[in-house]
C-alpha cells in the first residue's frame, strides 16, 4: 500500500489566531498521477500545500507527512525543494535578468577549474529544455521570454533538481489556450516519468482534462475524494458548497431608487467583453466570480484606472468620460481596493490623517490644512464607524485589519460618494470585524442612499449581503440573480460556465 | 539589420558614443587626434578603476557614496606614511584601510540591514573627516625616500601613449570581466541584485555576496586614490572633492548598468566613464568655464537617462502588447 503513494499527509490541522485553517485534512498522492485539489478561496488548499513545503508547520501533536515511505518535516521550502518536493506558485521566482541556464542551476552553477563552465551549463540546460519541448534557449534572458515559457523554465528547474512531487498552483491563470496545451503535454510527460503532481485550479474544464483524481476541500476539511473519470461537475460542486449561512450578515432592505450607474457593452481585450449592468441608489449589488475572472478590471475601468476598448459608462443618466481616478473622485465614485495596505492607507500616519486624507483639498485654506477640522472629521467617523483605536494619533499600521478597513471606508465616506465600489472588503479580517463591516455596508446603502458594488470571492458573504448578484466568468457576465434565485447551486454554476462547459 | 538595431538598443551606450564621437570630431578642433584621445583615457583611468568596484555594488542593487572621500583618505595615507614606514608599506596600509571601509559598509548594509544610502553617506563624512585631520590642511608629498620619488615617476610614466596607470586600469577591467562572467561570486552578484529572494531560496549566501562587493568597492576606491596621488605627485585635502563619487556612480549608470540591480557589465562602465571624460575634454577644448562644464555634464546625464528610460518603457509596453 505505502509503496503506491509518493506522498501521504494524515490528520493535518493548522490553527491561526482565531481561525482553524486546516481541520484534520489528509491528502494522498500516487506516483505518476495528477491530483486536482479544489475548493473555494479560503478552503485551505494553499495552507495544506504550505504545510507540505515547510512554510507552515502543522499544529503540535497533529499530523504526519510521509514522503516516499519516510516521515518528513521540512523547515523551509528550500529544504523541501532539495528533497524533491517542488511548489510552483503563480508568482514565479526566477531572476529576470539572468539567462535560462543560470536560473536552472542557480545556487549550484557547474564549474570547471574554478571558473563557471558555461558550455556544460548551457548543454545541460538544453537537455532539460528539450525534454520538456520548451522552445526557449539556454542563453535567453528570462525577461525576454513570454510568461508561459518562463513558467516552463520554473518547471524545468524543478526537473533539474530531480522533483518527485510537483505542486502547481493555478498554473494556467496567465496562459493562452495554446500555451495551456503545451503545459498539459509536459504534465503528461512527467506523469509518465512517475512524478506525482498536485494541480490546484478553479477551472473545472481543466480539472476534467488533466487530473486522475480530485480532492475537494471546504473549511479546512476534505469533503470529497473522487476518481475523475467516474464523476460529473455536479459531484464536485456539491462537495464544494453546502454550508449554513450564519446570521452575522446584514442585508439592507432592498429599496432601489434612482439609477446611479449604467454600464453599456463595456469591453477590454484580454479582460472582459460586452459587460452591461445598472446599479441604483440604496442597493447593494454583489459581483461574484473567481479570482481573475475580470471583476476587478471592470471596476478599475469604471474608476478610470484602465481604459475600455469600447462601451459607455453613465452616471445618473449622463455619459461620463472618466480618464483617471481624479475624474472618478470628482464624479463621486469611491473605490475601496483589495490591497488596503498598499493602495488604501498610509500605514505610518495616524488614523486622523488617514481619514482626512481625501478631504484635504476641501479643508485647506491657501494651502494650509485646517488641523482642527481634521480632528472633527476623525471624531465624527470614529463614532459613526466605531473604530477602536486608542487615540486619533495612533498609526494606522498598528490597528487590526478590521479597523484599518473602517478607516478606509471612513476616508471615502468623507467625500459623500454616490457610488461606492468595494473590492474584497473583508479579506484578511477577523470574523467579528467582518460582521461590523457588513453592517456598515448595509447602513450606507439604506441610510445614506449610496449605490454599492461589492466584489467578493466568498459565496456566503456575497449571498449574505447583496440584494442582487451579478456573476462573472472568464470576462463574461454570466448571470443576474435576484431574491429567491440566489442559491449556492445557481451561483456556483454561473461562475463555472466557460466556453467549453457550455458546449458540454 | 534588425539584429544590429536590437544590439544597439540593448547597449544604448554604443549609439550615444557614436553620436558624441562623430559630432565632436566634426565640430571640435583638436578633438580627433590620437594624442588627445589617449590623454582622455589616461586622465580618466583612476576614475575608471574606482568605477570597477562601484559596478559590482550597483549590479548588486546598492551603491556606495563613500568612494570619493576614501580617495582622499587613501591618497593621504600612502603619501603621509611614506616618510615614516616607507612608500610600499604606506600603499599597503592605504589599500587595507580601503578594504576596512568596505567591510564596515558591507557589514552595515548586508548584515545589519541598514539603508545603503545612509551607511555610505555616513562613511563618506567619516572618511572626509579623518582625511582632513591627517592632512592638517597641508598637501602631502612623498619625496622623502627613493621609493617615494619612484612612486611619483610611476604616476607620470608611460608605455608608448598609455600611462602605467591606464595599463593597471585595463588589467583590472579584464579581471573584473572574468570575475563577473566566470566566477560563482560574479553570477551570484547578478542573481542577488536581480531578485534577492530567489537567490536566497536557491541557497546563495546573499549577505556574503553583498558584503564582498562592498569590500571590492572599498579596495578599488582606495587604489584609485593611491593612483591619483601618484598621478598628481601629491595628496591634497580636497582630492576627490566635491563630486567624484557622483561622477563614478554616474559613469557606471550612464553605461547602462541599472541602479535597480541585476543588469550591467564592466564594459558598460568603461563606456560610461570614458563618455564623461570625453564630454569634459570637449568642454575644455571649447574653453567652456568649469562651472558651465559641470552644469552641462549634469544636463547631458539627465538627457541620456531620460532617453534610456523612455526607450525602455516603449520596449516593455510593446512586449506587454505582444
Amino acid at each position: 500500500m505505502s509503496n503506491e503513494y509518493v506522498l501521504e499527509m494524515k490528520n493535518i490541522s493548522k490553527t491561526f489566531p482565531g481561525v482553524k485553517a486546516l481541520d484534520n485534512a489528509h491528502l494522498n498522492l500516487k506516483y505518476g498521477e495528477v491530483l486536482a485539489l479544489c475548493g473555494e478561496n479560503g478552503a485551505g488548499k494553499s495552507t495544506l500545500m504550505k504545510v507540505l513545503s515547510g512554510v507552515y508547520h502543522a499544529d503540535p501533536g497533529s499530523g504526519e507527512i510521509i514522503y516516499q515511505g519516510k516521515p518528513v518535516r521540512y523547515n523551509s521550502p528550500i529544504e523541501a525543494k532539495n528533497d524533491g518536493v517542488v511548489l510552483i506558485f503563480q508568482e514565479l521566482s526566477l531572476v529576470m535578468d539572468l539567462t535560462v541556464a543560470e536560473n536552472l542551476y542557480l545556487g549550484s552553477l557547474p564549474k570547471k577549474g574554478g571558473r563557471i563552465d558555461w558550455k556544460k551549463m548551457n548543454a545541460d540546460a538544453q537537455k532539460v529544455l528539450d525534454e520538456l519541448e520548451c522552445p526557449a534557449k539556454p542563453t535567453d534572458v528570462i525577461s525576454s521570454l513570454p510568461i508561459a515559457q518562463q513558467q516552463m523554465v520554473e518547471i524545468a528547474r524543478g526537473i533539474a533538481l530531480g522533483a518527485k512531487i510537483l505542486v502547481l498552483d493555478e498554473p494556467t491563470s496567465s496562459l493562452t489556450e495554446k500555451e495551456k496545451d503545451s503545459l498539459f503535454k509536459i504534465i503528461n510527460k512527467l506523469k509518465a516519468q512517475g512524478v506525482g503532481m498536485v494541480y490546484i485550479s478553479h477551472k473545472m474544464d481543466e480539472i476534467f482534462e488533466i487530473s486522475d483524481r480530485v480532492l475537494v476541500m471546504r473549511d479546512g476539511k476534505p469533503t470529497g475524494e473522487f476518481v475523475t473519470k467516474d464523476i460529473t461537475l455536479d459531484d464536485i460542486v456539491n462537495s464544494m458548497i453546502g454550508r449554513s449561512l450564519d446570521n452575522y450578515y446584514y442585508k439592507c432592505k432592498w429599496n432601489p431608487k434612482e439609477e446611479i450607474l449604467k454600464v453599456e457593452n463595456l469591453s477590454l481585450k484580454g479582460y472582459f467583453k460586452n459587460i452591461s449592468f445598472t446599479v441604483h441608489a440604496g442597493e447593494v449589488v454583489g459581483f461574484y466570480g473567481l479570482v481573475g475572472a475580470g471583476r476587478t478590471e471592470i471596476m478599475e475601468t469604471i474608476f478610470g484606472i484602465r481604459k475600455a476598448d469600447s462601451g459607455k459608462i453613465y452616471l445618473e443618466g449622463k455619459e461620463q468620460k472618466i480618464r483617471n481616478s481624479v475624474d472618478a473622485v470628482k464624479a463621486k465614485i469611491a473605490f475601496v481596493t483589495e490591497n488596503r495596505k498598499e493602495q488604501g492607507l498610509v500605514l505610518e500616519q495616524s488614523c486622523r490623517d488617514n481619514i482626512a486624507l481625501a478631504k484635504l483639498p476641501w479643508i485647506s485654506k491657501h494651502g494650509f490644512v485646517d488641523i482642527k477640522e481634521t480632528y472633527n472629521i476623525y471624531n465624527d467617523y470614529h463614532d459613526k464607524l466605531q473604530i477602536s483605536s486608542p487615540s486619533s494619533e495612533q498609526p494606522v499600521g498598528n490597528l487590526s485589519g478590521g479597523n484599518q478597513q473602517k478607516v478606509v471606508l471612513g476616508k471615502w465616506m468623507t467625500l459623500g460618494p454616490k457610488l461606492l465600489i468595494l473590492d474584497e472588503p473583508t479579506r484578511g479580517i477577523d470574523v467579528g470585524s467582518k460582521s461590523e463591516i457588513y453592517r456598515l455596508i448595509a447602513d450606507m446603502a439604506e441610510k445614506e442612499g449610496m449605490a454599492i458594488i461589492v466584489i467578493s470571492s466568498e459565496m456566503p458573504e456575497v449571498m449574505g449581503i447583496s440584494n442582487r448578484i451579478l456573476t462573472i466568468s472568464q470576462g463574461n457576465l454570466t448571470g443576474e440573480l435576484v431574491g429567491d434565485e440566489i442559491t449556492e447551486d445557481s451561483l456556483m454554476r454561473a461562475i463555472l460556465i466557460t466556453d467549453s462547459t457550455q458546449k458540454a | 539589420m534588425g539584429k544590429v538595431k536590437a544590439f544597439l538598443s540593448k547597449h544604448t551606450i554604443i549609439p550615444i558614443w557614436i553620436v558624441c564621437f562623430v559630432l565632436a570630431s566634426i565640430f571640435v578642433n583638436g578633438f580627433l587626434s590620437v594624442n588627445n584621445l589617449f590623454n582622455v583615457f589616461n586622465q580618466n583611468a583612476m576614475k575608471g578603476i574606482m568605477a570597477i568596484g562601484m559596478t559590482f555594488v550597483i549590479i548588486n542593487s546598492y551603491f556606495d557614496m563613500s568612494t570619493c572621500t576614501l580617495v582622499a583618505l587613501s591618497a593621504s595615507l600612502a603619501c603621509g606614511l611614506e616618510g615614516s614606514i616607507g612608500m610600499i608599506p604606506g600603499i599597503i596600509v592605504a589599500l587595507l584601510v580601503g578594504c576596512l571601509v568596505g567591510c564596515i559598509n558591507g557589514f552595515l548594509v548586508a548584515y545589519a540591514k541598514i539603508n545603503a544610502f545612509v551607511v555610505t553617506l555616513a562613511m563618506m563624512l567619516g572618511c572626509r573627516g579623518v582625511g582632513y585631520i591627517y592632512h592638517a590642511e597641508q598637501s602631502l608629498i612623498p619625496n622623502n625616500t627613493d621609493m617615494g620619488w619612484a612612486f611619483i615617476d610611476f604616476g607620470a610614466g608611460k608605455v608608448g601613449p598609455l600611462s602605467y596607470i591606464s595599463i593597471i586600469f585595463i588589467v583590472m577591467l579584464l579581471i573584473a570581466h572574468y570575475v563577473l562572467k566566470y566566477t560563482t561570486h560574479g553570477r551570484n552578484t547578478y542573481a542577488v541584485g536581480g531578485n534577492e529572494n530567489s537567490a536566497f531560496n536557491a541557497g546563495i549566501n546573499t549577505k556574503l555576496v553583498t558584503f564582498i562587493n562592498f569590500v571590492i568597492c572599498g579596495f578599488t576606491g582606495a587604489l584609485g586614490g593611491v593612483l591619483y596621488a601618484a598621478f598628481s605627485g601629491a595628496s591634497t585635502p580636497t582630492l576627490g572633492w566635491p563630486d567624484m563619487h557622483m561622477l563614478v556612480i554616474a559613469g557606471v549608470v550612464l553605461g547602462g548598468t541599472k541602479l535597480t540591480g541585476g543588469v550591467g557589465n564592466i564594459w558598460y562602465t568603461l563606456g560610461g566613464v570614458m563618455l564623461l571624460g570625453v564630454v569634459d575634454n570637449i568642454m575644455n577644448l571649447l574653453n567652456v568655464q568649469t562651472y558651465v562644464n559641470t552644469m552641462i555634464t549634469g544636463l547631458i546625464m539627465i538627457g541620456i537617462l531620460y532617453l534610456d528610460k523612455v526607450m525602455m518603457n516603449k520596449k516593455t509596453k510593446k512586449a506587454n502588447l505582444e
